[in-house]
């Protein structure tokens, strides 16, 4: 749902008091209509009535969200009938809705749907709740339901209500084994970054082991070229295979020591990095 | 004339799902594909206003399709962002629908036998309950379906609006909301209406219940 789709939702607003102080930034974010009131909340204040509307932004982020503390008070002087549409910051998998639903039961109003909200980049609002204060049960409401809300409809009777409490239990008891295989699966998670990160780091020390190696490698090669460059090494080498093979050594050995004499003072030449 | 069994029912439908082309294997015989297209897009806009205009990727809508054949309604639905799983008898039903994927998630069963820990916000199923002709088994189904729809949330089911069951051929049965509404009462369901399908002339349109209870 867009967020300038949730003020329609929540029926024909009289008045919105925004609890959050943004400025414009909430009022534009949700269109409100021009022809409801829009103010700041003030303690104590303009007494709401049923048509008043509270809305505020609540978040992790204490420089542009508020706390359910903070909203609380303004919860509170919401007449029967009065609604409130809030705003949260929090993405929905991590929802810690706990400190919300408290101050929302204490002020007597019903949570009537919590909707998951679209473009979350461009104005970091998870998802919004939509909550009225009543004096009976309202009529139940269905995720993504976007119906005004109609807090005069029937309300939930025996047979929902214990429907509602079954599906609850129920739906307590399989949520439990997942909880628990979520958290597991989170430990592996970590476990696993962790374990990723050691590696990394033994093969960074084995990649600097391995640049090391290369280098004196490299070093020693080029002495090895030096060496066999050397006019020292060519005698003893030419001397070495004239002895080896004697018949041949009589002429290979004068041709090859002349050879060298003829291109003394020039460098020898050296070996391919592969030889 | 002579009723099939359900292993003959069954038989029958797992050929016709080998044989056929991809609608017409699961739509109206009667009609070519091209007429099956249409068919199949005007109970899909049908379901769609049933089960409503919105949907979110994070928290979304869990639809069970009953009796999905070759999937098309499963793979329509799972494109606007919901979840939905996909039952059906058919054997070469399901595994073309494997095949083809999508996005849903579908499973061989019967619809009376279907078991899961999860309530779906839609149970929905088109034309499928008037092909069970054992009527024991078509309330098993019937209530099997609607246990399975969360408090809120709708039960769709194609079949004629008429008082009355009414046989056709060899191997449909359709039953009439003298049927289908005490049964579903007693289930704690809400009758909100049933809309005929208004094509060519076709009998048959859409029940939807709600869970109230």
């Amino acid at each position: 749902m867009l967020i300038h789709e949730l003020l329609p939702l929540v029926g024909d607003a009289q008045s919105v008091v925004e609890v959050s102080q943004s400025g414009d930034a909430l009022r534009e974010l949700l269109r409100a209509p021009a022809a409801s009131a829009y103010r700041a909340y003030v303690p104590d204040g303009e007494k709401m009535d049923a048509g008043t509307v509270v809305v505020a932004f609540l978040g992790p982020k204490p420089e542009a969200h508020i706390d359910a503390e903070t909203v609380a008070p303004a919860l509170r002087e919401l007449p029967v009938g009065g609604r409130a549409l809030l705003l949260l910051g929090w993405p929905v998998p991590e929802l810690p809705y706990h400190r919300l639903l408290d101050e929302l039961v204490t002020a007597g109003l019903q949570v009537l749907q919590v909707v998951p909200l679209d473009k979350v980049s461009r104005h970091g609002a998870h998802c919004a709740v939509l909550a009225a204060r009543v004096d009976r049960l309202a009529p139940l409401r269905t995720h993504l339901s976007d119906a005004p809300l109609d807090l005069a409809g029937e309300a939930p009777d025996l047979r929902a209500l214990l429907r509602l409490t079954g599906e609850y239990v129920f739906g307590d008891l399989l949520s439990r084994p997942l909880r628990r295989n979520l958290a597991a699966a989170g430990d592996r998670i970590k476990e696993q970054d962790e374990r990723i990160r050691a590696l990394e780091k033994e093969i960074a020390a084995r990649d600097a082991t391995i640049a090391k190696a290369e280098s004196r490698l490299a070093r020693a090669r080029n002495d090895l070229a030096d060496l066999r460059a050397s006019t020292t090494f060519r005698i003893g080498n030419t001397v070495v295979q004239g002895a080896r093979r004697p018949t041949r050594g009589i002429v290979s050995v004068p041709v090859g020591l002349v050879r060298i004499w003829r291109k003394r003072g020039t460098p020898g030449e050296r070996p391919g990095p592969q030889s | 004339m002579t009723l099939l069994t359900d292993a003959e029912a069954s038989k029958y439908w797992n050929e016709r799902h080998q044989q056929e082309t991809d609608l017409r294997s699961g739509g109206d015989i009667s009609f070519d594909e091209a007429t099956n297209y249409m068919f199949y897009l005007r109970r899909l806009t049908m379901l769609m206003d049933r089960v409503g205009l919105q949907n979110n990727p994070v928290a979304p809508l869990y639809l069970l399709d009953a009796g999905c054949g070759k999937g098309y309604f499963s793979r329509e639905l799972a494109k606007f962002g919901h979840q939905v799983d996909g039952i059906d008898g058919s054997e070469a039903a399901i595994a073309h629908c494997r095949e083809l994927g999508g996005g849903p998630r579908y499973h061989r069963t019967t619809l009376s036998g279907w078991r899961t820990p999860w309530l779906y916000d839609v149970v929905f199923t088109v034309d499928v309950l008037f092909h069970i002709l054992d009527d024991a088994e078509w309330e098993r189904s019937t209530r099997n379906l609607a246990s399975l729809v969360r408090l809120g949330g709708k039960l769709i089911v194609g079949d004629w609006g008429e008082d009355g069951d009414h046989v056709y051929g060899n191997y449909q049965v359709v039953r009439g909301r003298d049927r289908y509404l005490p049964l579903l009462d007693a289930c704690g369901m809400r009758f909100d209406g049933w809309e005929p399908y208004r094509f060519r002339r076709s009998p048959i349109g859409l029940y939807t219940f709600t869970r109230i209870g």
